[in-house]
């Protein structure tokens, strides 16, 4: 037993060692697995899990939008949910399109052929309401998706319509301002880098990419809603009233050149450009060129006495109304034999325009108007500006300098008329006119002084004349302030040549006379019954002075003086009271005194005004403190109305 | 068991257990780094849906505001634009 166990090998060591070897070549392969996996496939392996975690995201922003000078908002972009499918998706396309026709009000014969397309991808519809798109959502059809765009709105309806332009369904600005700032305007797009969770759910990961600003940049115009407004009212108005074919009002701040309001009749509303006529698109102040008649006359005024060929008080031969200029006769509405220059312009003489025209010279006159930007874009960055027409002095014959000189054979834009009567405004210095506040837009600053400021002043005087004294614009007089203006009523061309039987009545108002703030241009087009520009366009005019010089507070207080200054309370006294609009009025209760203790000061003196009694004024301030007699004792009939007596005594604090 | 002993077993047991530890706080952290996330993207989508709303609402307020509509209203109170003569500027005296 001995001997076999001592004959019989002892193996352990081989298998220790066997197996020690086998679990080193085990543990060897995995660490050249390991190896392997983390230094030659890592990179790949690492990017591959990557994918499968994190997903790229792409934010988009909302295109810029549209301000008025004051802030008031003019056109944005609100996010609205559009419609589309993917037809191999939907299981049931008869279900599909009953709903989709009546939750979108489509005809269901075009929802349903777009359903039966091949395509993998079919807009239904694009930027519907929220109403409809939580119809569909709760509809849940398979293969119907929403998703997320911008469409633009106009909350001010047809206001500036023309002006601000509108955007295409894909958010490119097709017309107007939307065009002209389409770049800038436009939203940018951000791609970042999210977590994804297994169900596929996006997480937020980090701020990284989301720093930009991704929304397009937000563009500031010159124009003032409340101001715009007015002269769209005014102008549609007199546009219905007359039975015009279209209209123009512009208004402009004399000291900045900024271009306050640019009313076109017929309006636009660029919330339904579907519906709209694209005669109606049209920015006519900027592409529509009219004769503009007598409204040109203060120009070759202020060129003639710049040049020194008259003088205010010169006489001109107006030849009774009736004068032949080669084989063309030229006729007044105002006939006279003599008369000075300044009431050549006030009475709007055709044929003493014409005399002061041929004596000045084509070449001269020619000057003058290039310089007044006559012939030339404006530049103020709106598609479609017509630059006018303005023949070479060359080619004009003496008739055309005759009709030159009243404002016919040349052709004008309203801004171009707008920019010169600011040169006339501006004391004879040229002023660029401005629509953009931001972003700023480079342009030179290249003012040329046109005419003399006392050249200027006095052209303003005579055309102050024209509406203060007994000339064509007396229709246009505000009580209170002075205005210089002009008429003009210019025959248009007939497409048959020559001039036909429809006119352009048009006024220009600068406000107040000397050292004019506000320059108003309104320009009537095809007035059916009534021609004149003092009986169709001047009213216009007035209207929109009024409102705009109302909304800035600046209409005089009185109806006959243009004093400078506030008066005190106790001047205030002796004024009489406008009564267009009534004012709240505190009534006389069975002959009672009224109780107008805590009242504002002017609202008790307009009360106790129009009751027929004039109070006494008593302390300082700005409230009614305390009252004699006290409310509710007799009503004090049979005294003095006048302050002078204390029939009725105010107390203020 | 020597001394020496004792300290190395009692460093490996505590380096075992501020792994363990360690470990565990890492999971942690990570389990809240994921609510985090789901939290900030439900905040980010409620941003956003407030965004939505506020610029809609902006747009109502600016046609409950347009000067069209402020002149109805007006023209049923019986108001209207100042002519001239009714305007006061009062000074302090």
């Amino acid at each position: 037993m001995a001997q076999d166990n001592t004959r019989r090998t002892d193996h352990s060591g081989i298998k220790i060692g066997f197996v020690t070897a086998l679990f080193a070549i085990a543990l060897g392969a995995l660490w050249v697995r390991t190896g392997w996996v983390q230094l030659y496939e890592g990179d790949a392996l690492a990017d591959q899990a990557s994918r499968q975690s994190r997903a790229a995201e792409y934010e988009y922003g909302e295109r810029g939008r549209i301000f008025d000078r004051n802030g008031e908002m003019l056109a944005t972009s609100v996010e609205a949910q559009s419609v589309f499918a993917r037809p191999h998706e939907i299981e049931n396309i008869d279900v599909a399109a009953d709903t989709l026709s009546r939750d979108l009000k489509l005809s269901r014969r075009s929802v349903y052929r777009k359903l039966k397309s091949r395509k993998k991808f079919v807009w239904i519809k694009r930027q519907v309401s929220d109403r409809e798109a939580g119809a569909l959502n709760r509809a849940g059809l398979k293969g119907i998706r929403l998703t997320t765009e911008y469409s633009r709105i106009y909350p001010n309806g047809h206001l500036a319509g023309q002006l601000l332009g509108f955007t295409d369904i894909d958010g490119r600005g097709r017309e107007g301002i939307e065009r002209v700032f389409n770049k800038s305007l436009s939203p940018s797009k951000a791609e970042f880098v999210v977590q994804r969770d297994a169900t596929g759910r996006h997480l937020y990961l980090d701020a990284h990419g989301r720093e930009m600003d991704v929304n397009g940049q937000d563009v500031r115009l010159t124009i003032d809603t409340h101001i715009q407004h007015a002269a769209e009212q005014a102008l549609a108005n007199s546009i219905s009233k007359y039975e015009a074919r279209a209209g123009i009002v512009l208004v402009v701040d004399v000291k900045s050149g900024d271009i306050l309001a640019m009313a076109n009749e017929p309006f636009f509303n660029p919330n339904t450009v579907r519906s709209s006529k694209p005669s109606h698109r049209r920015l006519r102040p900027v592409t529509d060129i009219y004769e503009p008649g007598s409204t040109m006359k203060p120009f070759l005024i202020a060129a003639a006495l710049q040049e020194g060929t008259v003088t205010p008080d010169t006489l001109i031969d107006c030849e009774n109304g009736r004068w032949k200029v080669a084989r063309r006769v030229i006729r007044d509405t105002h006939p006279s034999r003599w008369l000075p220059v300044h009431k050549v312009l006030r009475y709007s003489s055709n044929i003493g325009m014409a005399k002061i025209g041929l004596n000045l010279g084509s070449g001269v006159y020619y000057d003058y108007l290039t310089k007044l930007g006559f012939g030339e874009k404006t530049h103020l960055g709106l598609p479609g500006e017509s630059s006018g027409i303005l023949r070479p002095p060359g080619s004009w014959t003496s008739v055309d300098l005759a009709c030159i000189s009243f404002g016919q054979s040349i052709g004008a834009t309203a801004v171009q008329l707008a920019r010169a009567f600011l040169c006339l405004a501006n004391q004879g210095a040229t002023r660029d006119l401005n629509l953009i506040l931001s972003p700023r837009t480079e342009r030179k600053n290249a003012s040329i002084q046109v005419f003399t400021p006392e050249t200027a002043a006095t052209v303003l005087k005579m055309m102050e004349e024209v509406v203060q004294e007994d000339g064509t614009g007396r229709s246009a007089r505000i009580e209170g302030i002075t205005m210089a203006g002009k008429t003009g009523t210019a025959q248009k061309a007939s497409k048959n040549g020559g001039y036909g039987d429809q006119y352009l009545s048009s006024f220009v108002a600068l406000v107040p006379a000397r050292d004019p703030e506000l320059l108003v241009i309104t320009m009537i087009d095809e007035p059916q019954k009534a021609n004149y520009g003092s009986m169709v366009a001047a009213p216009v005019c007035r209207e929109v002075t009024v409102r705009t010089l109302a909304y800035h507070g600046q209409l005089s207080e009185t109806l006959h003086a243009t004093g400078e200054g506030a008066p005190t309370v106790d001047e205030l006294a002796n004024e009489p009271l406008d009564e267009a609009v009534p004012a709240p009025v505190a009534r006389i209760d069975d002959g009672r005194v009224p109780n107008i203790e805590g009242m504002p000061v002017r609202r008790a003196l307009e009360t106790l005004v129009r009751m027929g009694i004039v109070p006494v004024l008593k302390g300082k301030g700005m409230t009614v403190k305390r009252q004699e007699p006290a409310a509710g004792k007799p009503w004090p009939e049979n005294r003095s109305k006048e302050g002078t007596d204390d029939v009725f005594v105010l107390w203020l604090s | 068991m020597s001394k020496t002993d004792k300290t190395l077993l009692w460093m490996v047991l505590g380096l075992l257990g501020m792994a363990l530890f360690l470990g565990l706080g890492a999971v942690w952290l990570n389990i809240e780094r994921m609510d985090l996330a789901y939290d900030l993207r439900k905040m980010e989508q409620s941003l956003g849906r407030k965004e939505d709303l506020a610029a809609k609402l902006t747009v109502e307020r600016n046609n409950l505001v347009s000067p069209y509509r402020l002149k109805k209203l007006a023209g049923q109170l019986g108001l209207g634009v100042a002519a001239p003569g009714q305007i006061r500027r009062i000074a302090s005296q």
